[in-house]
């Protein structure tokens, strides 16, 4: 076998184990945000119910309580297609790292199967991975600015928002939910040119199932 | 191996294993397949004259035919081309 294709087929696998296990870290974050922002939000209003008062509430703590629910529950589902999608990868580079720089051609073709059909299982998962972890991304996103405004309020026609860059204490939350947000994104246009690479596999050998038929026929009794 | 996997993945497969003589039942649990299928593809490789069934008494083993090597390259030549043909997967 030529050696490059073993080795560009093992460092896809080693790319797409890392893009898979960060993936299923930030799932993870995207709850745990969520909830903490939840709370932390919703504290001052249990607090006013418990005295009998509902406080009023500040269009930004309306939006934050919104993005934060929409974090948690996105989180949920993320965390579930990223677990299937990289505890099938997991497996196939467990087989793959036992074969180490021995692998015969065969292993490393079985590998490739492995990796396919892993692939056709998952690609539905995957396509809706990639949508939840954009919209994962987004709500970081949004919470790292929200996290930084002072004060923010609309009207029919105009609007205004402060930044608040004199508290510090707010800036490495909104600088960590800023860069939460980015890497979400980088990782969901991962998953999207993976499909994109295993998408034109998967129509190449349905194109070249002719040729194993061509040589099938050659030897009918 | 799981998945929905083409039945020339599973001929691959059966055919890899069978180059030394193996049992029906062994056949099965390595290519994960069920008894009804399993022997449907056993049938179907072995009327192509792919496999052959040799009888030791009582116990039935199936082995790859010369034919079979190449079925096997021309199939790992296509999937490793998958590797050639296709620029990769890189961040």
């Amino acid at each position: 076998m030529n050696m490059n294709i073993k080795e560009q087929f093992q460092g896809e696998l080693r790319t797409f184990f890392i893009i898979s296990l960060m993936n299923l870290v930030f799932a993870a974050l995207a709850i745990a945000f969520g909830v903490g922002i939840i709370v932390q939000q919703a504290t001052p209003i249990v607090e006013g119910l418990k005295a009998g008062i509902l406080p009023p509430l500040p269009s930004v703590m309306l939006i934050m309580l919104v993005l934060a629910a929409a974090s948690f529950l996105l989180g949920l589902k993320w965390v579930t297609f990223s677990a299937k999608v990289f505890h099938g990868v997991q497996k196939i580079k467990k087989a793959s790292d036992a074969q180490a720089n021995h692998a015969t051609d065969e292993e490393v073709t079985g590998l490739i199967i492995r990796m396919i059909n892993h692939y056709r299982e998952h690609k539905k998962i995957i396509e809706q991975m990639t949508l939840v972890c954009t919209l994962g991304g987004c709500c970081f996103l949004a919470l790292g600015v929200m996290n930084s405004l002072e004060f923010f309020t609309t009207g029919p026609t105009s609007g205004t928002f402060t930044l608040d860059l004199h508290n510090y204490l707010l800036i490495p939350s909104a600088l960590i939910t800023l860069g939460m947000g980015l890497i979400s994104l980088l990782n969901s246009f991962s998953f999207w040119k993976f499909s994109k690479v295993w998408d034109r596999r998967l129509e190449e050998i349905a194109s070249s199932e002719g040729q194993l038929i061509r040589s099938m026929e050659q030897y009918i009794p | 191996m799981n998945g929905r996997r083409t039945p020339y993945e599973i001929y691959w497969e059966i055919l890899v294993f069978c180059r030394t003589p193996r049992t029906f039942t062994g056949i099965i649990n390595r290519c994960d397949l069920n008894s009804r299928t399993g022997q449907e593809y056993l049938t179907f490789l072995v009327n192509m004259g792919y496999l052959t069934k040799v009888k030791e008494g009582e116990k039935t083993t199936y082995v790859a035919t010369d034919r079979a090597s190449e079925y096997i390259t021309l199939f790992s030549r296509l999937y490793q081309n998958l590797f050639n043909t296709i620029p990769g997967f890189k961040l």
